[in-house]
């Protein structure tokens, strides 16, 4: 049996199952992808929609490991020339769960000009392919950027293809009895009568069309509670998810996906150090591992009272924006960035691949502390709530697993994140600004920190 | 009380944050679309229309044949729709005359955007109400236009009256579901839009949209709706209730508490 025989063989009898990936340890996972790389490239070359070429694609497309089809897709964008099954391969992708496997699909679209992939993009973005124009105010994060660029390229003509090539250069808990909740770097906050929202005279930068996008104004009383003074670490977070193999999905909520394997899609990445935020989790990778310590994510709500303290600061530090307070797009790349265009310029670069190191440590920017002292609030890593986007309800998700297309029509099914990330503008800085994520989606811009009850 | 999105603010023209949130999610919401003078108004020539309409003084022509009348707990009777509004109510028909209300059909549907008026389900004044005898307290799931009518696209611009609540059957939409419509295999999860008298809330012709009853006797719900067209007048014949089929199909949507 040949090489590509062999491998068809295993992700045919589930040998490749995610947790024995999850498991491998990461030099044991990039050596399986290699050789996982070469068999594609092997049954790629041979051409063809049918046979051995065909079983690894329609098989590794839908594979529960984000690895491979990580792998898989990156290596079909890479080809000069596609055949049917791989531009239909590449739509697919478009609309996968791990941001990075969806971000190689987006461009190698837009690179080939795959006509057809203008519906998954729309869909990708909630819109009808015909209501792309407008603005990119409703952008959260880069591989929306992404999907609106490729689609706009798709539709030559639009006001939005001649506005990004302007931009553009040659971008509660479970309640499992575990153990005892470990209180250990986490804050108190105290209650009380909050301010939400940007308090009268306070403005935002204005760059996005924030206004949907921004807490209402209010006052509302919150109880008192504890938070993680900093994110989840990567190291952390590896460590849950070791520990809770054995744990048959006990701490995990109970619509989770089918199947979830809770290893970070960023686990290969090597700017994710041990120490930084942990990103590439979905929100039920970020329940499950809350659940398992006896936490829960904050509301909407619990984390801007973290974030700007009863007075509602408009940032962690105080009312103004400061450029070189937090770790935002402009202190990613190490340049100025002044101007949305200039930040759409800058995403640029990101998509291009031309940022090495995206997230940085907590402590790095120590006037991103808050007035009741919990850190790395802005910018970083996006953080995931338990707040619903649309009305901040508590979340109720209905089970969909992330390649259900009846997911990019559910409402419920999109959360608040708040805080921004390493690419974010500086709108999104703000403690009132509310950003929006599927639920399922891994993202490298989105992490999470647990709140707990105050008495502990 | 109930989450709730944002509410905008009606200014003299849509704004682009506006048009992205409607576009998304095929319902927004303005709060205070109206002040109390403007809604007393509309209250003020809507019981007139109704009393006229109540002694006969309104041709038949131009009187509701889709819910019939109601009886009160006093034995008054009482309707639930009031279509013609315009013709017969010169101050309202001025309120919506103006810019600013206008804007809402070209912000959102942009320069091509016309009312409906002057026809049996243009501009029209509906009443919901509690009671046992009410004939119309709930209306089930449906969409207004399917996406093929010449009408389409259509906002309907709903001027609320009255406080609207759960407890007393607000307006439950789909959020998204213009663009992607539930069916049986995706049970609809409503978002509910409570209200308050001069909001005014403008949804897609095509997102799932419905009431749940208003139970107690007093409980009501009076708004003034009003439709932007994008697509084409059809001619009276061509209207969407012309045909005795559609009326038929479209009583079935207005029930009783008790339904």
């Amino acid at each position: 049996m040949n090489l590509v025989e062999s491998v068809v063989r295993d992700l045919a009898s589930g040998a490749l199952e995610p947790s024995g990936l999850a498991s491998a340890s990461a030099p044991e996972l990039a050596a399986l992808l290699s050789v996982l790389d070469t068999a594609a490239r092997v049954a790629l070359k041979a051409g063809g929609d049918g046979g051995a070429a065909g079983e690894i694609l329609a098989m590794a497309a839908v594979h529960p490991s984000s690895h491979l089809r990580r792998r898989l897709v990156k290596t079909v964008a890479e080809l000069g020339s596609l055949t049917g099954a791989q531009r239909e391969l590449l739509c697919w992708a478009v609309g996968d769960s791990d941001d990075e496997v969806a971000l190689h699909a987006i461009r190698a679209c837009e690179r080939h000009g795959i006509a057809e992939a203008l519906l998954p993009l729309a869909d990708s973005l909630g819109r009808a392919p015909d209501r792309l124009d407008g603005t990119l105010a409703s952008l959260t994060d880069y591989r929306t950027y992404a999907a609106m660029r490729a689609a706009a390229a798709l539709r030559p003509g639009s006001l939005e293809a001649d506005e990004l090539a302007r931009a553009a250069q040659p971008n509660e808990n479970g309640g499992v009895a575990h153990g005892h909740t470990d209180l250990a770097g986490m804050v108190l906050v105290p209650a009380g009568t909050v301010r939400l929202g940007l308090a009268p005279g306070a403005r935002a930068p204005g760059w996005l069309l924030a206004d949907n996008y921004i807490s209402t104004p209010r006052m509302t009383e919150v109880e008192a509670f504890r938070i993680d003074e900093r994110c989840v670490t990567n190291g952390k977070y590896d460590e849950f998810v070791a520990a809770s193999l054995e744990a048959d999905h006990v701490h995990c909520h109970p619509d989770e996906p089918s199947g979830t394997d809770h290893a970070r899609a960023t686990l290969l990445e090597r700017w994710a150090h041990p120490n930084h935020p942990v990103t590439g989790v979905s929100w039920f990778d970020a329940y499950s591992y809350a659940a398992y310590h006896g936490k829960r994510l904050p509301s909407d709500a619990e984390w801007e009272y973290a974030a700007g303290g009863a007075d509602g600061l408009a940032y962690p530090w105080g009312a103004e924006f400061d450029a070189g307070a937090c770790r935002w797009l402009a202190t990613t790349l190490g340049r100025g960035i002044d101007s949305l265009a200039a930040w759409r310029h800058a995403l640029e670069l990101v998509l291009d691949g031309a940022v090495g190191q995206r997230t940085a440590a907590p402590d790095d920017y120590p006037q991103n502390v808050s007035p009741f002292g919990v850190r790395d609030l802005a910018g970083n890593a996006w953080e995931w709530t338990r707040s619903r986007h649309l009305d901040g309800a508590e979340l109720q998700p209905r089970g969909w697993n992330p390649s259900d297309p009846r997911l990019r029509g559910d409402w419920t099914a999109v959360a608040c994140v708040k805080g921004g990330s390493w690419a974010a503008a500086p709108d999104m800085l703000l403690n009132a600004y509310r950003g929006r994520m599927t639920l399922h989606r891994r993202s490298p811009e989105v992490g999470f920190r647990c709140v707990a009850a105050a008495a502990g | 009380m109930l989450a709730q999105a944002p509410k905008f603010t009606l200014g003299d023209r849509v704004n682009a944050a506006e048009r992205l949130f409607y576009q998304d999610h095929g319902f927004i919401v303005y709060g205070a679309g109206l002040g109390r003078a403007d809604v007393e108004t509309i209250r003020a020539e809507a019981k007139s229309l109704h009393d006229r309409t109540l002694t006969g003084e309104i041709p038949e022509t131009d009187r509701d044949d889709l819910t019939p009348r109601s009886i009160d707990d006093h034995g008054n009777e009482y309707l639930h729709r009031l279509p013609y509004f315009t013709r017969y109510c010169p101050r309202t028909r001025e309120l919506l005359a103006s810019e600013r209300f206008q804007s809402l059909g070209s912000g959102h549907l942009g320069d091509r955007a016309w009312m409906l008026d002057d026809t049996m389900h243009g501009v029209i004044w509906q009443m919901k109400r509690g009671g046992r005898r009410s004939s119309y307290s709930r209306i089930r799931w449906h969409v207004d236009f399917r996406d093929d009518h010449p009408l389409a696209p259509v906002m309907s611009a709903g001027i609320y009256l009255d406080r609207s609540t759960v407890d007393n059957g607000c307006l439950a939409v789909v959020p998204g579901s213009h663009r992607f419509p539930p069916g049986p295999s995706i049970p609809p999860i409503p978002y509910y839009i409570e209200a308050e008298p001069g909001d005014i809330v403008c949804h897609a012709h095509n997102i799932y949209h419905g009431s749940g009853p208003a139970l107690a006797e007093g409980d009501r719900r009076a708004t003034l709706y009003t439709y932007f067209c994008g697509g084409e007048h059809p001619g009276e014949e061509g209207m969407p209730f012309a045909s005795d089929e559609a009326k038929t199909e479209i009583r079935q949507l207005f029930t009783g508490a008790g339904s």
